[in-house]
């Protein structure tokens, strides 16, 4: 979730309910260690009182998760779930560090101060990486698309640029069933294209004729074959040198000078896919940083809960 | 009367007819002999000819070419045909008659004792037609085509029997392009391969008597031309395909239809083009023609009770009816696909586990018509009908425009139909005597139920004998109008002459705005158009208009068919119906003011870009801050859960700054998503909103033609029930679907899933004015 100064007042009121309990239970911890040599332990009154508030906020935190699963349930917006999510996450890490009085204990409360601890920086890193990796993602992959179709997408960048190829070198196109196209089917492609115009960017679709063959355009269909098509298809896998930007610029210009003027056309419609790729790659790398923390904080989080309840009845039991 | 006026009666070949003088004494003379390359030959001076279409008589000279063929002598002839007037404008049949020039033998009488030497007895006439056939087989060398169907190339025939290589030529190819016109559904013309023999324009006008083609440009670039140089398509042609057969060097080729051979497909029956002309319908096409598409005409039949086609399908063909009566009928339950709503604590757990279920809109109640794809309309009190063989046709909307059908057809008795493809219909649409035939059965049986289906009449006629009287009059002035893709019915300014009611197609209105053109709407079956501009003299638009004459532009946007009723005649309407005039001031009224708001509001907005993709109409767009957005897709997820797992928005469009729109319905300027509905059920609400109608039939054609994605189909089951092919001896219920575009989650209870379930905050729906805000904002 995005915090700027922007959207800071809807903050707020959670950032300020965080601090004002933040200092109250100091200044209560505070009071209750003067006279006494150690900090006081979890089993004193406020230090109980503090690892309750922090186990319920615990549990609260861990309810976001079977709370955006139930998406049509009318109980409360998620993005107000999510803001509690984090301030009163952040505000349980001062509430159970006083809550311990300053003590690892056993290995048990040490385990699951640790985990503790590792499901908040989990959280905090991707709190973090949605502060600037979306911000990358609109301004350096202008041809974005749904993640999930990706693959999809590739596929078919990969077919229909073979289409557009084949007819300018003259090698018999089919259709889907296998039979020669006719004039009134097929004889065109969809290839998609950023387009921007004044404030509006995006992806556009762009139908492009299958050209008449082109002489002498062998050149063409062998660059295809050795380096475009691999590359739309599989990207980074294809270990193409198409997946470098300035690299690719050099090859499809000096493809170009081995080209009629007439193919020239059909070079910028592949340089134009291969950049979509490109950029296609791009996004499968920030989407995998603005998700992955999840593998971490979600696992933990469960593993968190189960001994928080494992921690509630051994203290309960020996107190 | 005179003596050249005089009939003489004859006796010719078995027949009685009756002569002029001249032409009597002709008859009677003594024939001629005459000397072919040494060969004697005795022959009559005249002979009797007969137009082979329409059977008419009269006598024709015997010439050179005649008394050769009779004497077995070969003369070639390219622009000569035995039932055309000669016009000697090849000079392939050029002969030695002694005279100081060749004469050209399909041309010159014959003559007692005359002497003729031909290609094969003289050097001169051979050089001569070899220089000639040279000549003009280096204006014919052009690349033939697949999916064209070429007859016999007579240029290259007549080359061969000379010697002569057909492909080789000592002359220089013609440098300049002539050109191309691939305007018409059936037949191409390729002006390049040419020869200018004239066969076509005397097929057409001399044989056919159509008068549409003719000549145009001189020297290298003459060519022929249809109309005054209109595209083939777009000229009086009347596709009867005489022209096409009459063609020597395949200038004017059969335009394949690819797939056409519908008697490969199970259950049909070939029919023979002898068979075929048994038919009124076919006596105006060409027979040749008929031929070269024998597998586009196929014969189906039916028992009682059996499914003809199905609603929602996708098909290519039309039916004619030969025999038997046909019900036409509406499978689809007229009613909405929605979410259950219930309230209570029980109501709260059934909420969450909502199912489907059916129902209708309250203006949706009173009993209406439904244009579908055939010549009646169907009532939604009761949605069926029945069509026979004075019907004639049905299915031309799916055959000429790929629409899925309209409407489901079973046998209601036993049935016999010819099936036809699109390029056999729209000769049959344009051929003057089929024409008439289909014009005829509209005016007799089907302009009721058309004008039925029109709600702007239907509503305003509770008396039924008013109404026949209504119809009466529109029947006497109507005329049937037949447009192509792309033709344009009036352009804004134009001057006001008729009034129409679309029959079959979409018509597009649109307005020239500063921003580009700006659609006002899709006008289809059951609509009309150019009403406004003919009220102008009405009180109480008086000043309304925004200019003289039209006041939009219409353009056809796939093969339409319109009735025409002129100006003068749809004034009488509005003069002799005051009902109809009060209701039509309305509508106009509230069109113009809807225009006048449109205009306003163009001239407002700076963001041109932002009005091309239909957003500043939108009363409620999903717009996500891709600065805060994650990709996580719980918004889409989230509609997805609320609407049995059929999502109805897609998180991908176009960005306008940090703003992505995605995809859910915006109302758009151009509603696209309204061409091609075979039942006309989709609309623009009370708020210009779109709205589907309770009779969708499901056939996906909105969802498939929204260009942003924005109308899914929605399953619902029916209670109809069929066996299950996976398990034997059980049921399984029918599942139809209806279209679904986002309703706000009105359905639901009016809180969008897609914002309730965002967890960052990243998406908001609002109108397109507070984004033009955002942007704004976000730009200074």
């Amino acid at each position: 979730m995005l915090i700027r100064k922007s959207n800071f007042a809807e903050h707020y009121p959670w950032v300020l309910a965080s601090i004002i309990v933040f200092a109250m239970a100091l200044i209560w911890f505070v009071f209750a260690s003067l006279g006494h040599s150690e900090w006081p332990s979890g089993s004193s009154l406020p230090g109980f009182t503090f690892g309750v508030m922090g186990g319920f906020i615990c549990l609260f935190e861990f309810l976001i998760w079977p709370r955006k699963k139930l998406r049509s349930w009318r109980i409360g917006k998620v993005s107000t779930w999510m803001r509690a999510h984090i301030w009163l996450g952040l505000l349980a890490v001062p509430l159970l560090v006083l809550h311990t009085g300053f003590r690892w204990g056993g290995p048990l409360s040490t385990t699951l101060m640790v985990l503790f601890l590792v499901v908040i920086a989990s959280g905090v890193w991707g709190l973090v990486l949605q502060q600037f990796l979306p911000d990358k993602l609109l301004k350096e992959v202008p041809s974005e698309t749904i993640f999930s179709q990706i693959d999809y997408v590739s596929d078919l960048m990969a077919s229909e640029a073979s289409r557009l190829v084949k007819s300018v070198c003259n090698i018999k196109v089919d259709n889907d069933d296998g039979g020669e196209l006719s004039d009134d089917e097929g004889r065109h492609l969809v290839v998609g294209a950023v387009r921007s115009t004044g404030a509006i960017q995006g992806r556009v679709v762009v139908t492009a004729s299958l050209q008449e063959s082109v002489p002498d355009s062998k050149p063409l269909y062998d660059f295809f074959n050795e380096h475009i098509y691999g590359f739309l298809k599989n990207g980074e896998e294809a270990r193409s040198p198409l997946a470098k930007s300035i690299r690719a610029t050099v090859l499809f210009n000096s493809l170009r000078m081995k080209l009629s003027p007439r193919a020239h056309e059909v070079v910028a419609v592949l340089e134009d896919l291969c950049n979509q790729r490109r950029q296609m790659i791009l996004q499968s790398k920030i989407q995998f940083w603005l998700h992955s923390w999840l593998w971490v904080h979600l696992p933990l989080s469960v593993a968190l809960i189960v001994l928080m309840f494992v921690h509630v009845f051994v203290a309960m039991k020996y107190w | 009367m005179n003596v050249a006026e005089e009939l003489f009666p004859m006796v010719v070949d078995g027949r009685v007819v009756e002569l002029d003088r001249v032409a009597a004494d002709l008859l009677k003379a003594p024939p001629v002999k005459m000397t072919i390359d040494g060969k004697e030959v005795e022959i009559a001076r005249a002979t009797l000819s007969k137009n082979p279409v329409t059977g008419e008589l009269k006598p024709k000279l015997t010439t050179i070419f005649d008394a050769a063929q009779k004497a077995g002598v070969f003369i070639p002839i390219l622009c000569h045909r035995e039932h055309m007037e000669p016009v000697a404008v090849c000079r392939f049949c050029a002969v030695d008659i002694g005279a100081r020039t060749l004469v050209a033998a399909c041309h010159r009488p014959v003559e007692d004792g005359m002497k003729v030497s031909t290609g094969a007895t003289s050097d001169k006439v051979k050089n001569s037609v070899k220089i000639l056939t040279e000549l003009l087989l280096v204006d014919n060398e052009v690349p033939r085509t697949a999916n064209r169907q070429y007859g016999e190339n007579e240029l290259r025939g007549i080359a061969r029997k000379l010697g002569m290589d057909p492909h080789e030529s000592r002359f220089p190819k013609n440098p300049n392009d002539r050109g191309t016109d691939d305007s018409s559904l059936i037949i191409s013309v390729d002006h390049n391969a040419c020869i200018l023999c004239d066969r076509c324009v005397r097929a057409c006008n001399e044989i056919r008597h159509n008068e549409v083609l003719g000549r145009m440009n001189k020297g290298f670039k003459s060519r022929i031309s249809f109309d005054l140089n209109d595209p083939m398509g777009h000229s009086s042609c009347v596709s009867c395909g005489e022209c096409m057969a009459s063609c020597p060097t395949g200038a004017l080729t059969n335009k394949k239809m690819v797939g056409s051979d519908l008697a490969s497909q199970p259950g049909a029956m070939p029919v023979s083009v002898d068979d075929l002309f048994t038919h009124e319908l076919f006596h105006g096409i060409s027979k040749p023609f008929m031929e070269w598409n024998q597998g586009s005409v196929v014969r189906r039949k039916f028992k009682q009770g059996e499914i003809i086609c199905n609603e929602g399908d996708s098909g290519s063909t039309a039916f004619i009816i030969e025999d038997g009566v046909v019900d036409v009928f509406l499978r689809s339950p007229l009613k909405h696909v929605q979410n259950n709503q219930s309230s209570g604590f029980l109501g709260l757990i059934k909420k969450f586990t909502s199912t489907l279920s059916t129902s209708s809109r309250e203006d949706e109640k009173k009993a209406r018509y439904i244009s579908i794809d055939a010549p009646v309309s169907l009532n939604t009190s009761n949605p069926i009908a029945q069509l026979s063989k004075e019907d004639v046709l049905f299915g031309e909307m799916t055959c000429m425009n790929n629409y899925p059908r309209s409407a489901t057809v079973r046998a209601k008795t036993d049935v016999t139909l010819l099936e036809i493809r699109r390029n056999v219909l729209y000769i049959l649409q344009r051929n003057r005597q089929s024409k008439a035939i289909l014009d005829g059965v509209y005016n007799k049986r089907s302009i009721s139920t058309h004008l039925r289906s029109i709600s702007l009449f239907a509503e305003q006629f509770t008396d039924e004998k008013e109404f026949e009287k209504f119809v009466d009059l529109v029947r006497e002035k109507a005329n049937l109008v037949r447009l192509n893709p792309g033709d344009v019915l009036f352009r804004q300014g134009d001057a006001e002459d008729n009034f129409y009611l679309v029959r079959v197609g979409f018509v597009k209105i649109s307005l020239k705005q500063p921003g580009g053109e700006h659609v006002i709407n899709y006008t289809g079956p059951g609509g009309m158009v150019g009403e406004i501009a003919l009220m102008g003299h009405l009180a109480e638009l008086k000043g309304k208009l925004l200019a003289e004459g039209r006041t939009a532009n219409a353009t056809a946007l796939d093969h339409v068919d319109l009735v025409s009723i002129r100006g003068d005649d749809f004034k009488l309407i509005l003069d002799n119906f005051p009902k109809i005039r009060e209701k039509m001031v309305a509508i106009a009224l509230e069109r113009l003011n809807e225009i006048q708001r449109q205009v306003q509001k163009v001239q407002h907005t700076n963001l041109n870009d932002f009005l091309r993709q239909g957003l500043m109409e939108a009363r409620s767009l999903l717009v996500l801050d891709l600065e805060k957005c994650t990709r996580c897709d719980e918004c889409t997820k989230a509609c997805s859960d609320t609407h049995q797992g059929v999502t109805r928005l897609v998180r991908e469009g176009l960005r306008f700054e940090n703003f992505l729109v995605a995809s859910s319905c915006r109302s758009c300027l151009d509603p696209y998503c309204m061409v091609g509905c075979p039942v006309d059920a989709i609309h623009r609400g009370k708020k210009r909103e779109m709205t589907i109608e309770n009779w969708c039939i499901g056939c996906g054609k909105c969802a498939q033609n929204c260009p942003y994605g924005n109308i899914n189909m929605q399953p619902f089951e029916t209670n109809e029930k069929i066996d299950d092919i996976t398990r034997p001896g059980h049921k399984v219920a029918v599942v139809q679907q209806k279209a679904t575009m986002c309703d706000l989650c009105e359905s639901v209870d009016g809180q969008p899933s897609c914002v309730y379930a965002c967890p960052h905050d990243a998406a908001h729906r609002m109108t397109g004015q507070e984004l033009i805000k955002k942007v704004e904002t976000i730009n200074s």
